[in-house]
């Protein structure tokens, strides 16, 4: 059986569909379910609020892609706009637009899980044979130093000199051209996202997708979910057309992502004792903007290929992290970059010297890192979500340090001048003014912090008392609800999240599967 | 260790000054049309229609748009890159809720009232000097006041989008998408006949197997 991919411009009247699995979201966690699902020969319809965009409208410009493919327009942030947000909402969710790095979970975060959450049958050993498959089917493959983008030679030389730590990045990409437009969609297909992967496997094996169709809230009897009730949306003006698909599934599987996935129950006032949407961590994360004489020209190249794990752990009460680069494009480096007028465009006039070093902080492992909330702004079925994410004094010290190590590479490196990411930036010209950043103020929207992971929110534990989703992702209180996503995460990893993710639905699909056949 | 304690809390007079309530009346007043009396701005309309921002809000964001992007040989300038209009479309797609919320905040921006209670200023944001538009602006993102570094931050956010968006200023700074591997002919499969094989790849350096 052929299945099919509608989008909302087909959806003309109001319908209804039944099927054994409804799973709501089409990114990392979503894609592998509706697979798995899909393979085992399972009624699957999928449904995504984003569009269906593929290589045809992957034109390499920020202007198509932020507003057709991010979360709000790529402008998600936290309440007080402290943390800007990257998130994706497109058919493949992120790993449509993701920057490919591919990492296994650190085992130590997976012990975590077990011994401080309750977490049952997740280890290193149990998800081998699933990341085997993934990592077989996605190309995940190694990117030899060799290959590195200029931005990322930097990084690895400048961690080399420093004597610390280095490591090259997997990337699940075939035959990659290496454009480094992958945050923009990839427009060879070399990236082997949800999209072309396993998307396309299960559309083959009898999936229904509907793209540009919203769940908004989901229907219960007792602790039956008994119908997903959906808004198609315009793909032009992504505005609700007036027509309501209604799904009417067996069971019904949440995978529309941290923060969104968390909406979406509490939308339908599932609020998991009080828990849902709580426990969200975000992979907070400081940029190091360094100038070099040479051309880095870090909007060309595979965007993600040399990582350092050297301060993950700082020891306790301390917030470690993650060192990478990210691809620099004009509109995204224009929002992060210090200034205003004259100033601030001799700064994007330099934009082919740049190179960035991010220092993603691992957020959720220490006691009382409890991270953020997700929460409605109001009661009805269409009030905006809103996410609010403290900042401690316990994060801005991480942050702090971890802009001292970054500035300290880039000169390592080569670099002429580093600038902090305050409003108004420290401006370093040698490793002697690294020392400036400790007077610096650290304060929210005095310094720029960003999110590209969002985890957690639907927290999987051992205790209903604390946590949203049991140790085989059922919501603790209804009998065909699962959540298969990045929001389970108890914690945060530490290492960037798509594969884990992954990971984790390919697991977890097994216990879907069992639900619908009432044997959960 | 002792748990994260909360950020030390900017504002001074907290009770009064509490996000949500002072905020709310704050964006009251940025929209209400009867405090702002004296008139800012006003420029011509585009001939395409505003879709959000009603016209003293186009001219504000216009005005605080040609500081951001002053006349630079092989750049484009604000009025170029018509950056009031682009950001207008841009909220055009976004939440209804949140394009009020930036409708608002430049009121609240160009407001003289607001002025005054901020700053001592009676003129509106878009009628001042050059150079004291600088320094209002500058002084939301120093403010003491989380609020007021928001709007900072959610005006120059916009400004900033809308105006990087336009290809002319995106190649300013050196970006120019790689030719001749965008094919916006390219099939867009949706499970009707075979799938199509992937795309053609030019091989460079760097490539993959
Ligand atoms: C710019 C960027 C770069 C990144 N780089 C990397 C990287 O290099 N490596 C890495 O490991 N990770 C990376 N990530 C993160 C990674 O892509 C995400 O962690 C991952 O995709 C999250 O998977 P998920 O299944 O939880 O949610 P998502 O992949 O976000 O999928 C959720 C999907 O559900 C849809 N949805 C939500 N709510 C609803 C609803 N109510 N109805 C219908 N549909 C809904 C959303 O539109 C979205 O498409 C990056 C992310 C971004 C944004
Ligand atoms: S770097 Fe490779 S995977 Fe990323 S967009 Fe370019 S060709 Fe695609």
């Amino acid at each position: 059986m052929s299945g099919r991919i509608f989008t909302g411009d087909e959806l003309t009247e109001d319908r209804v569909v039944t099927c054994d699995v409804c799973v709501v979201g089409s990114g990392a966690g979503g894609g592998v379910l509706g697979h798995e699902l899909a393979r085992r020969g399972l009624d699957v319809v999928m449904l995504e609020e984003g569009g269906y965009r593929t290589r045809r409208d992957f034109d390499m410009k920020e202007a198509t892609a932020y507003p057709a493919m991010y979360q709000e327009l790529a402008n998600r942030a936290t309440d007080d706009l402290a943390i800007s947000i990257l998130q994706g909402r497109t058919v493949g969710g992120g790993t449509t637009v993701n920057w490919c790095a591919s990492f296994r979970t650190p085992p130590e975060i997976l012990q975590r899980w077990r011994d401080v959450h309750g977490v049952k049958g997740l280890d290193e050993a149990t998800l081998a044979p699933h990341w085997d498959w993934l990592e077989e089917r996605l190309h995940i493959r190694d990117w030899p130093i060799e290959q590195a983008n200029r931005n990322n030679q930097l990084l690895w030389e400048g961690l080399g000199k420093l004597g610390y730590s280095r490591g090259t990045v997997k990337r699940n990409v075939k035959s990659c051209a290496a454009l480094g437009v992958c945050g923009l969609g990839c427009p060879t297909d070399a990236k082997q996202s949800m999209l072309v992967t396993l998307i396309p496997d299960a559309v083959e094996q009898g999936m229904r997708l509907f793209a540009n169709v919203s769940a908004r809230r989901l229907e219960l009897d007792g602790s039956r979910v008994v119908a997903v009730h959906a808004d198609v949306l315009d793909p032009r003006t992504d505005r609700p057309t007036g027509k309501r698909l209604t799904v009417k599934p067996k069971v019904t599987a949440v995978c529309g992502g941290a923060i969104n996935s968390p909406a979406l129950l509490l939308r339908s006032g599932l609020d998991g004792r009080g828990l849902v949407g709580k426990r969200l961590f975000l992979h907070p994360v400081v940029i190091s903007t360094g100038r070099f004489r040479e051309r880095v020209e870090a909007f060309f190249g595979a965007p993600l290929t040399v990582y350092s794990r050297q301060f993950i752990d700082r020891g306790p009460g301390k917030l470690g992290w993650l060192i990478e680069v990210p691809p620099i494009h004009p509109v995204l480096a224009s929002v992060t970059m210090p200034g205003f007028g004259a100033a601030h465009q001799e700064l994007m006039a330099q934009l082919p010297y740049a190179n960035a070093v991010i220092s993603i902080t691992l957020d959720g492992v220490q006691p009382g890192d409890v991270g953020g909330t997700v929460s409605l702004r109001g009661e009805s079925e269409y009030s905006r979500l809103k996410v609010e994410y403290p900042l401690t004094d316990f994060h801005w010290e991480g942050f702090r340090e971890a802009l001292k190590v970054a500035a300290r590479l880039q000169f390592a490196a080569g670099a002429e001048q580093v600038l902090s990411p305050h409003s108004s930036p420290v401006v370093m010209r040698s490793e002697k003014d690294v020392a400036l950043l400790d007077p610096a103020p650290y304060a929210p929207l005095m310094c720029r912090v960003a999110s590209a992971h969002q985890m957690g929110g639907c927290a999987m534990g051992g205790s209903r008392e604390t946590s949203v989703v049991d140790s085989t992702l059922r919501y603790w209180d209804a009998d065909n609800l699962f959540v298969v996503d990045g929001s389970v995460f108890p914690t945060a990893l530490g290492v960037n999240p798509m594969q884990t993710i992954l990971g984790v639905a390919h697991w977890g699909s097994q216990h879907v599967a069992a639900a619908v056949g009432g044997r959960s | 260790m002792s748990p994260p304690r909360p950020a030390p809390e900017a504002l001074t007079r907290r009770r009064l000054l509490k996000r949500g309530l002072f905020g709310g009346a704050l964006l009251a007043l940025g929209g209400s049309a009867a405090l702002a009396t004296r008139g800012g701005l006003s420029l011509p309309l585009p001939p395409e229609g505003l879709q959000v921002l009603g016209p003293r809000e186009y001219a504000t964001l216009q005005a605080l748009a040609r500081r951001a992007f002053p006349p630079r040989p092989g750049w484009p300038d604000a009025d170029t890159a018509r950056v009031a209009l682009t950001a207008d479309g841009l909220l055009a797609r976004g939440d209804p809720a949140v394009a009020k919320e930036v409708k608002d905040l430049l009121g609240l921006f160009d407001n003289a009232l607001a002025g005054f209670l901020f700053a001592g200023r009676v003129t509106p944001f878009s009628r001042l000097a050059p150079e004291a538009q600088d320094a209002a602006f500058e002084a939301w993102r120093t403010s003491r006041l989380v609020l007021l570094r928001t709007g900072h931050q959610a005006l120059r956010t916009l400004v900033y989008s809308a105006y990087y968006v336009h290809p002319a200023a995106a190649a300013a700074t050196g970006y120019v998408p790689p030719e001749g591997f965008h094919d916006a002919n390219a099939v867009a499969w949706k499970g009707e006949g075979p799938r199509p094989a992937p795309g053609p790849v030019t091989r460079k350096e760097g490539s993959t197997p």
